[in-house]
């Protein structure tokens, strides 16, 4: 089923092999989707349709004797909800590998600090640069987020995910890009942070392992 | 309520706070410390809610209203520090 | 509820400047600092100053009709919750204009980015200080209502038999009497920020103490209310719904105690145990993340049995199409698509996508505005003839559903599809569909507020010319509609039969000799007609106003007047010094009409139902009412204490900062005016007048040396050795004192307030006041001492001995 929202607009048509983050969540998305459009399309058709079959045709009189419902329609309500938000749950449980952080060797970390208004990206050799995180294709990025003033929010509306920048605290995230390239303004900031948080926005790029193990992999010894 | 009643919560009132300060100088364990000195807190608050308050001889129906408070409360608290990780 | 609707186009004309500047890339309509303010602004006025007081002027005009009471428990009272609120509401517009400007760290006003350093200034000090006011509205407003409905139903009013609508008002205000104090608590640790220079919230910058974390102390303070407080919003609404619906479907709700459970599940342990859906980005262990979720997901099953219910009530009816009822059916839509796209945010998966972008700014707008104000739409339309006599014009009305609902939709749908566009960001450049997206809202929003000019001329036009309504238009059976229609078309009262009970509102036989409250001024705004009666609480809320606004200003610059320039500070002390005065005039004013019983309320005590409450006289259960939302208050500061305590790697030790045999005598002192309190209780009881004013003197005697000793101490701790202070320059100790004297100092100022109230008690003794059989102030305030010294037997361990 499709993705709605213009991160999917933008992109779709550039990434060959979707990412391990996307794909996830997509998959999470459709059930609730389904379930979600399937819901609402059935509960608000009954409710057009009692209200139409049962207009007044003049009548002006309160109707004797109409139906009530007891534990047992109650009790039918609630186990319908249980078993779809049952199935939405579990799908969501099995999404949480979007959430842990992966423990394999050949990740990379980049340590992330927003501030009013950017990003700090510091690589592994001790080097940062503001405005441009830069990783290696088809390997686990770690980041640790922080932020050195304010709640920022750090999001890649292309890659799904998303973590708080909260001072006093490092939050992780992890994804995998599956495609090199220069992704402008692939990183936004999502939490109200002042005056400049419509320009707290930054690049992704993407570059194969070997050129960015050799501009920043090195470790800092 | 009898004036004894009243009298021994006093009483009672006083010999915890005395024992809650001889911890803090006497028991040096920070856990049991904390334990014990919690523990009486609490068992002085109950007293006073239930003799001073008169929550005993109160309705269910008032008790609710101080129950459903503390019970938002502990939840607020328990999962307050849990957030911490 | 003029009022409510003023701050609503308040708040309205803010989210238009919002949406023309966002409707197309790169606009330079509103600069990022107002546009900033004004999406505060919108969201705090519209969920504050709008949406929940006009739900509670519908209770305030319909709860004593529909259970017969003559009034509110405590009128006096309820013209202060009025007063309070529109102080509170004033400052908080005034504060667009002074300097700072308004708060403009969103509704949710996260930390660090609301307090003094990232929001410089008096402004938001401001807007944050009439927030303050408006929740102590609320508290006062919400005991009120709890105690009218628990004990001034008329005879025979079991509370079983109460009309839908007033018992959603009971299930909301309950949650509003849980879910305020700790709002309270949060902005008091902002406000001791802003104001005293505390650094509870304070940046690691400004105090840098490892472990420490701010933001997520905000997050769980202000989300535990922030949830609750998004079903207050709803509720009222819904009892519209539940009320209404039987008068245009021609049969019973179906499911009506099975709707009342289901609330009554969302209200009491459900809607307090979700909140952490809304810091599934902040890193909380994923356990955590798991449990909100299920609780979450679980929250949503009630709400379906209600609407499913609601639609069963259709089911073989004979439906009327009149505009309430067009109104009840597009809320339940609205509520529908609203409710399933919170499901989509439950789950802390998807949610790394929608956190803070338009997706939530579309869901919860299809819940507040689509749900809430459809249905309080249908509301007004509907009990207009009630209030005004006059019958509203039913192709407007039509024509105003028809657009809103089209308007609605054009709005808010395309938000839906903006899940990657971060919200309250003032520009953006031309990124995919943003453009497109974004100008079709603004269209939208046109619409919509375009239907409102409908609406609102539709009102005044039924106001001043509308034909008369007669006495029950609906043909409706519930006992709101058995007195005469208020307002300017007399009426002849009817007599109405106790009629079958189909709606299982049974009117009862007395109903026909039930009479409403004095209309007019009922109608013409939330004020109760007591206010007549007392000035005491407008003086009241305007001397806290003036104080508060001069302490917000304070230092502030310098005023240049034609010739003579006034120096700083000189205006705000003044302010300041005229609000302490015209309170304090207000305060001995008030205890000096009661020591004279000048002021007597409507007649007497009326008798009525009062099931499970008929042992219980109606002042206490105020009192009652009104402590456990203090339990909330204080347990919600200690619970802060404890969380930065539990965060905080090191702490100083108490024995260092101080002196603990003399805090241990203090609190032998407090402890034993809660014996003598309660011996003064003892003692009037059995009618022992001078006894009763031994004790009490004790009592005061005790409790003015317990303040006198924390006043030396606090001495102590400001020029000891070391200084314990916020402003220390040891960050650890300047968190420790900051916690500490906010706590301290309020449960401080709870013994003031007591000594206060002893200083009249004890005049009024004198004067031979009080008697075996009445005596219900003692019994009160003795409640309110004891819980004083519940709280000290918390802080004294918490603070000085762990
Ligand atoms: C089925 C019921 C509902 C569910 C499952 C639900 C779920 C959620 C969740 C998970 C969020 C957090 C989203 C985020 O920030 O990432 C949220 C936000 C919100 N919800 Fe709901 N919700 C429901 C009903 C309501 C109702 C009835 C209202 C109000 C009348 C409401 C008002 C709000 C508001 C105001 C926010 C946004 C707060 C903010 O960040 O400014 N919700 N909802
Ligand atoms: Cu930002
Ligand atoms: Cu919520």
């Amino acid at each position: 089923m499709g993705r709605f929202g213009a991160s999917f607009l933008m992109y779709s048509g550039v990434l060959a092999a979707t990412p391990p983050t996307v794909a996830t969540w997509t998959r999470v998305y459709d059930v609730y989707l389904t379930l979600g459009v399937g819901t609402a399309v059935v509960v608000i058709s009954a409710l057009l349709y009692a209200v139409v079959r049962y207009r007044s045709r003049g009548q002006k009189e309160p109707v004797q004797g109409a139906k009530q419902h007891g534990w047992k329609a109650v009790l039918a309500i609630v186990l319908v909800m249980g078993v779809i938000l049952a199935i939405a749950g579990s799908q969501t449980f099995a999404g949480f590998t979007n959430i842990e952080i992966p423990n394999s060797p050949g990740t990379v970390t980049v340590s992330v600090t927003g501030f009013r208004w950017g990003w700090n990206f510091t690589y592994p050799d001790g080097q940062y640069v503001i405005g441009d995180l830069t990783v290696p294709v088809n390997t686990i990025v770690i980041l640790n987020i922080t932020s050195s003033d304010v709640y920022h929010t750090f999001g890649i509306a292309m890659l799904d995910v998303k973590e708080d920048a909260i001072p006093g605290k490092v939050n992780q995230l992890w994804f995998n890009m599956t495609e090199m390239g220069n992704y402008t303004d692939a990183i936004r900031c999502y939490q109200l942070c002042g005056v400049g948080h419509a320009f707290m926005i930054a690049n992704l790029t993407v570059v194969s392992q070997s050129q960015w193990n050799a501009t920043f992999g090195a470790q800092k010894g | 309520m009898k004036t004894s009643t009243i009298a021994g919560v006093w009483a009672y009132m006083v010999v915890a706070v005395l024992t809650e300060t001889a911890t803090f100088y006497y028991v040096t364990n920070v856990t049991a410390q904390t334990v014990v000195i919690s523990l009486l807190a609490l068992s002085q608050a109950t007293a006073v809610a239930i003799f001073y308050m008169q929550l005993k001889d109160e309705p269910g129906s008032i008790r609710i209203f101080a129950l459903v408070g503390v019970m938002f409360l502990s939840a607020l608290l328990i999962a307050m520090v849990a957030s911490l990780g | 509820m003029f009022t409510a609707l003023y701050f609503g186009v308040v708040g309205a004309v803010l989210a238009l400047l919002m949406r023309v500047q966002l409707s197309v890339p790169n606009n330079d309509f509103l600069e990022a600092a107002y546009y900033n303010q004004a999406v505060t602004m919108h969201g705090l006025i519209m969920i504050f100053w709008f949406l929940s007081p006009l739900g509670v002027a519908l209770f305030n005009y319909l709860v004593p009709l529909q259970i017969g009471a003559k009034d509110l428990a405590f009128p006096r009272l309820n013209a202060l919750t009025y007063w309070l609120f529109l102080a509170g509401g004033l400052m908080a517009v005034l504060s667009f204009f002074v300097p700072g400007g308004a708060a403009a760290a969103g509704w949710t006003s996260y930390e660090p980015l609301a307090g003094p350093v990232y929001s410089p200034g008096p402004g938001p000090t401001m807007t944050y200080l009439g927030l303050m006011l408006m929740a102590a509205s609320v508290t006062v407003g919400s005991v009120n209502f709890i105690a009218t409905i628990l004990w001034l139903r008329r005879p025979g009013m079991r509370l079983s038999d109460m009309p839908m609508f007033s018992w959603f008002a009971l299930f909301t205000v309950v949650a509003m009497l849980f879910a305020f104090p700790s709002i309270i608590a949060a902005f008091l640790l902002v406000l001791t920020d802003r104001l005293i220079g505390t650094v509870l919230y304070a940046p690691p910058s400004i105090l840098n103490v490892p472990g420490i974390d701010p933001s997520l102390l905000w997050d769980d303070l202000f989300w535990f209310f922030g949830h609750p407080e998004v079903y207050i919003v709803l509720l009222p609404a819904f009892g519209v719904i539940a009320d209404i619906t039987p008068a245009f479907t021609g049969r019973p709700l179906d499911g009506r105690n099975w709707i009342l459970i289901s609330v009554a599940a969302i209200v009491l342990p459900i809607s307090f145990g979700v909140w952490m859906h809304h810091m599934f980005l902040t890193g909380i262990p994923n356990v955590l993340l798991e449990v909100f979720d299920v609780s979450t997901e679980i929250v949503s099953i009630p709400f379906g049995i209600i609407v499913i219910m609601f639609i069963l009530s259709m089911v073989h009816g004979r439906i009327q199409f009149k505009t309430p009822l067009l109104f009840i059916v597009g809320a339940l839509v609205l509520f529908i698509i609203g409710g399933i796209m919170g499901v989509f945010l439950s789950s802390p998966v998807l949610d790394r996508v929608y956190n803070g972008s338009y997706f939530v700014v579309s869901h919860f707008h299809y819940v507040m505005v689509g749900a809430t104000i459809f249905g309080l739409f249908a509301g007004i339309y509907y009990w207009l003839p009630k209030m005004t006599g006059r019958m509203y014009n039913e192709s407007l009305g039509k024509v105003h559903f028809i657009i809103s609902f089209i308007g609605f939709n054009v709005l808010y749908a395309p938000m839906m599809l903006l899940s990657d566009m971060p919200r309250r960001i003032f520009t953006y450049q031309n990124i995919g569909d943003w453009a497109q997206l974004n100008g079709i809202a603004t269209v939208g929003a046109f619409i919509f507020a375009g239907a409102q000019i409908i609406v609102a001329y539709n009102l005044l036009h039924t106001w001043f010319r509308g034909p008369p309504s007669g006495p029950n238009p609906w043909g409706s059976q519930s006992p709101e509609w058995s007195t005469p229609a208020t307002g300017s078309v007399p009426v002849a009262p009817v007599e109405t039969e106790p009629a079958g009970g189909w709606i299982g509102q049974l009117p009862g036989p007395q109903s026909a000799s039930v009479s409403g409250p004095s209309p007019v001024s009922h109608a013409m705004s939330a004020v109760s007609h007591e206010v007549h009666l007392s000035s005491r609480p407008l003086t009241l809320s305007a001397g806290v106003m003036l104080f508060l606004t001069g302490a917000a200003l304070y230092p502030g610059g310098a005023i240049q007047l034609s010739v003579l320039t006034i120096p700083p500070g000189v205006f705000p002390l003044a302010l300041m010094v005229l609000g302490v005065g015209v309170f304090a005039a207000s305060i001995v004013g008030w205890a000096w009409d009661d020591i004279r019983n000048k002021f007597v309320g409507p007649a007497g005590d009326p008798g009525g139902d009062r099931w499970p409450y008929d042992e219980v006289p109606k002042m206490k259960l105020g009192m009652w009412v009104f402590l456990s939302s203090e339990i909330v208050l204080f347990g919600t500061l200690l619970g802060a204490y404890i969380f930065i305590r539990e965060a905080a790697l090191e702490w100083p030790s108490p024995a260092s900062v101080h002196d603990i045999p003399l805090a241990t005598a203090n609190t032998l002192i407090l402890l034993t005016s809660g014996f003598t309190m309660a011996m003064a209780v003892y003692a009037i009881r059995k009618g022992d007048q001078r006894g009763l004013l031994g004790w009490l003197v004790a009592t005061f005697v005790l409790g003015s040396t317990f303040i006198g000793v924390k006043i030396s101490e606090w001495l102590g701790l400001f020029s000891g050795a070391a200084p314990f202070l916020p402003s220390s320059s040891n960050p650890v100790t300047a968190l420790a004192a900051s916690i500490y004297y906010v706590v301290v100092g309020l449960h401080g100022a709870h013994v003031v307030a007591g000594l206060v109230v002893l200083v009249y008690l004890m005049k009024k003794t004198a004067r031979g006041g009080f008697t075996k059989d009445d005596h219900m102030s003692i019994e009160n305030f003795a409640l309110y001492w004891a819980f004083v010294e519940i709280v000290w037997c918390f802080v004294f361990p918490l603070f000085y001995l762990l």
